[in-house]
C-alpha cells in the first residue's frame, strides 16, 4: 500500500438540530477505491460534500494527501467530482466542458488541447468533442463528466451516485468501465451510493453508514461475511432473522440457540450480553439448502428468477426463512405447499443483541 | 374576441386619422393627406423620437444593471427574512401606479428633496443638484418603474440554473468570480434578453413619468402625442405620431433582438 490519500479525524456536521455526520474517522490509501454506502439520509452525501469543500465541518480535521484542507476553499482542493446530475455546462461543447478545469488553472492552450484530447480518448468519446451536452446520451454525458473530473489530475476522484440515472444494462457497463479507468490511472476514489451491489462489486473497501455514523469500514467480503452491526447485516445482502438466546461465549466464538438448534457465531457483536440474553440470528439465504436432516417446514412462496429461485419457508415455531436454490430444482421439487427440510451445514450465521 | 375586435377597431380609427389632414381651428379632420408624416421629419419631432429611443435604451440597460444583483440575491438568499425584504423592495413598486411612483420621485428628486438634502447634509454639494425637469431625473424614475418586471424576469431565469453547475465549476478550480462570469452569467442570458426587451418596450409607452418629472423639458413620443392631441387638438398629427411610435417600437425591438442574438446563442440549452 502507498501513502495516505485522505484522512478524516473525527469530522462532524450538524444541520440545525440534526446531526448529519457524527465523528467520522476514515483513512484512505493512495489508489484505493472506497465506497460510502448507506440509505438516503445516512450522511454519505454530507461526508462527500465535506471532503469536496462544499460544506464546512463543525468539528474535526480533513487531510488530503497529508495536507490539512479543513479551511481550504473548494477551488483550491484540486479534486475531481462527478455529480449525480453530471452537471455538464449546457452552454459549452464537450471539449470546452472537459477543458474547463484546465482553463481555470491557466494551463496553456496547446497543453490544454492535448490533455482534453487525451481525456476524451480515455473515455472513448474523441469523436464527440464538438457536441453539446444535450445532444449526448446519459452514458455519454457520464463519460464527459468523468473526463472533465480526471483531466485536471485530481488528488481525489469524488463520485456522487453517478449511475443512479442510468438504466440497468448501461449501469453495469459503466461500472466496469469506471473501475477499469480508475485502476489504470490509480486515482484514489471516493464513491457514494445507496446500491449495495454497486458498492460490493467496485470497491476495495466499503464504509457502511447509518444515521450520520460510519458503522463499519471493511472489504466487501468483510462487510458481507463479518458484519459488525445488525444494520450492516441487514442492509448488505438478504438475511433471515430468527430470534434466539445466547448460550455461552467461548473466546472468539459463541454458542446461540434459535429455531430449536444450536449455532456457532462470532462473539464480537455479543460482547456486552449476559448468558441467556435474547439475540437475533442472521442467516444468508444462499448459505441454506434443502437437506434430509434439516429443519422441517413447508414452502410458503416461490419466486423463480431463472438461474435461481427464492423460497420462503414457513417453519412452525421459528417463523419464515428465506433460502436460495437452483432455478431448475425449484421448478421440479419445491412447489408452494411442498414439505421441505432446511439444512445449515454451509451456514455462516452471525448474531446480534435483539 | 370582443376585446380583440375593440382593439382592432381602435387601431383602425387611429390609422385612419393618421392619413387625414388637420384643419386648424376645427376638431373634424379634413381629407386624405400624408402631410402628417412629412411634418414628422422636421428636426423638432425627429429629435423627440431619437430622445425616446435613447431614454428607452438607457432605462433598459440601467434597469438590468440594478435588477441583476437584486434578482441574484432574491433567488440565492438563504435567510427567508432577507428574501422577503428583497422581494418587497424590488417587486411592490409594481403594485403602485406609475403616477403614484412618479409623485414619490418628485418629492425625492426636488431641489429641497431627499437626495439634495442628504447630499448637502453630507457636505458633498454646495448647490442643490437639478434633478427635476432633467433627463437624469426622468431616467431615475423610469428605471424604478421598470425594475420590478426586470427583477422578476431575471429571477425566473436565475432560479432555473442548476446549482450543481456552479459547484462543478468551483470543484474544477474556478474562483467565485470566474464561476459567475463563465457559468452563472451566460446561463442567465435568457432572462437578460427578456428583461432588456421588456424594459425597452415598457419605457416606450411611459407617459406620466416623463410628463411630470420631465415637466415639458424631457419629451418622449407619448408626451408629444398628448400635447398635440389635447393641447393643440391636432388629432390627425397625434394619430400619425402614435402610428410612427408603434412602428418604431417594433423596429427597435427587432433590432434589439438582432443585436442580442449572439448572446442568446451562448445561452441556448
Amino acid at each position: 500500500m502507498g501513502s495516505e490519500a485522505l484522512r478524516l479525524d473525527g469530522v462532524s456536521k450538524r444541520f440545525g438540530t440534526v446531526a448529519a455526520l457524527q465523528e467520522a474517522w476514515l483513512n484512505v490509501e493512495d489508489g484505493e477505491f472506497v465506497t460510502l454506502l448507506g440509505p438516503s439520509g445516512c450522511g454519505k452525501t454530507t461526508l462527500l460534500n465535506l471532503i469536496a469543500g462544499f460544506l464546512e465541518a463543525d468539528a474535526g480535521e480533513i487531510f488530503i494527501g497529508g495536507q490539512l484542507v479543513t479551511q481550504l476553499p473548494v477551488w483550491e482542493r484540486n479534486l475531481g467530482m462527478v455529480f449525480q446530475s453530471y452537471a455538464l455546462f449546457p452552454h459549452m461543447d464537450v471539449a470546452k466542458n472537459v477543458g474547463y478545469g484546465l482553463r481555470a488553472r491557466g494551463v496553456s492552450k496547446a497543453e490544454a488541447a492535448r490533455r482534453v484530447e487525451e481525456a476524451l480518448a480515455l473515455v472513448r468519446l474523441s469523436a464527440l468533442a464538438g457536441r453539446r451536452s444535450r445532444e449526448l446520451s446519459g452514458g455519454q454525458q457520464q463519460r464527459v463528466a468523468l473526463a472533465r473530473a480526471l483531466v485536471i489530475r485530481p488528488r481525489l476522484l469524488l463520485l456522487d451516485e453517478p449511475f443512479s440515472a442510468l438504466d440497468r444494462n448501461l449501469r453495469a457497463e459503466m461500472q466496469i468501465e469506471l473501475k477499469e479507468i480508475q485502476q489504470r490511472l490509480g486515482v484514489t476514489t471516493i464513491f457514494v451510493t445507496h446500491d449495495q451491489g454497486e458498492a460490493m462489486s467496485m470497491s476495495d473497501r466499503v464504509a457502511v453508514m447509518s444515521e450520520g455514523r460510519i458503522l463499519q469500514l471493511d472489504t466487501p467480503e468483510g462487510i458481507y461475511r463479518r458484519p459488525a452491526h445488525a444494520f450492516v447485516a441487514s442492509f448488505v445482502g438478504d438475511a433471515t432473522m430468527l430470534p434466539g438466546q445466547l448460550i455461552r461465549r467461548n473466546g472468539a466464538t459463541a454458542l446461540v440457540r434459535a429455531a430449536g438448534r444450536e449455532f456457532t457465531v462470532p462473539t464480537a457483536p455479543l460482547e456486552a450480553l449476559a448468558e441467556g440474553a435474547a439475540i437475533l440470528l442472521y442467516l444468508r439465504p444462499e448459505h441454506l439448502s434443502p437437506e434430509d436432516e434439516g429443519l422441517a417446514g413447508t414452502v410458503a412462496s416461490r419466486a423463480y428468477l431463472g438461474d435461481r429461485a427464492e423460497l420462503v419457508v414457513e417453519v412452525p415455531g421459528a417463523g419464515r426463512i428465506l433460502l436460495r436454490v437452483p432455478g431448475v430444482e425449484a421448478l421440479h421439487r419445491w412447489p408452494v405447499g411442498a414439505p421441505i427440510r432446511i439444512g445449515f451445514t454451509r451456514a455462516e450465521p452471525v448474531a446480534f443483541p435483539a | 374576441m370582443l376585446v380583440a375586435a375593440g382593439f382592432v377597431l381602435a387601431m383602425a380609427a387611429v390609422l385612419q386619422y393618421a392619413v387625414l389632414a388637420h384643419v386648424p381651428g376645427e376638431l373634424e379632420p379634413g381629407g386624405f393627406s400624408l402631410s402628417n408624416f412629412r411634418e414628422m421629419m422636421k428636426p423638432l419631432y425627429a429629435g423627440v423620437f431619437l430622445d425616446t429611443l435613447r431614454i428607452c435604451f438607457l432605462t433598459a440597460v440601467l434597469s438590468l444593471l440594478a435588477a441583476y444583483p437584486l434578482a441574484l440575491a432574491l433567488v440565492r438568499a438563504k435567510n427567508p427574512y432577507l428574501k422577503s425584504a428583497i422581494l418587497i423592495i424590488s417587486v411592490t413598486p409594481l403594485f403602485l401606479g406609475e403616477v403614484i411612483r412618479t409623485y414619490a420621485w418628485i418629492i425625492v428628486l426636488g431641489t429641497r428633496g431627499f437626495v439634495n438634502g442628504a447630499l448637502s447634509w453630507a457636505g458633498l454639494i454646495q448647490q442643490p443638484l437639478q434633478l427635476m425637469f432633467t433627463e437624469t431625473g426622468v431616467l431615475i424614475a423610469l428605471v424604478h418603474v421598470t425594475l420590478p418586471v426586470v427583477v422578476i424576469m431575471l429571477a425566473a431565469a436565475i432560479s432555473h440554473i442548476d446549482r450543481d453547475l456552479e459547484r462543478a465549476a468551483a470543484a474544477l478550480g474556478a474562483r467565485p468570480l470566474r464561476v459567475f462570469l463563465t457559468v452563472t452569467l451566460p446561463l442567465s442570458m435568457p432572462g437578460i434578453i427578456a428583461g432588456l426587451t421588456t424594459g425597452f418596450a415598457w419605457t416606450f409607452s411611459a407617459f406620466a413619468t416623463p410628463q411630470l418629472i420631465g415637466g415639458g423639458r424631457v419629451n418622449m413620443v407619448s408626451n408629444l402625442v398628448y400635447s398635440l392631441g389635447f393641447a393643440s387638438f391636432n388629432f390627425p398629427f397625434a394619430a400619425a405620431l402614435s402610428v410612427a411610435g408603434l412602428i418604431l417600437t417594433a423596429v427597435a425591438l427587432a433590432g434589439f433582438r438582432a443585436l442580442l442574438r449572439p448572446l442568446n446563442r451562448v445561452a441556448t440549452r
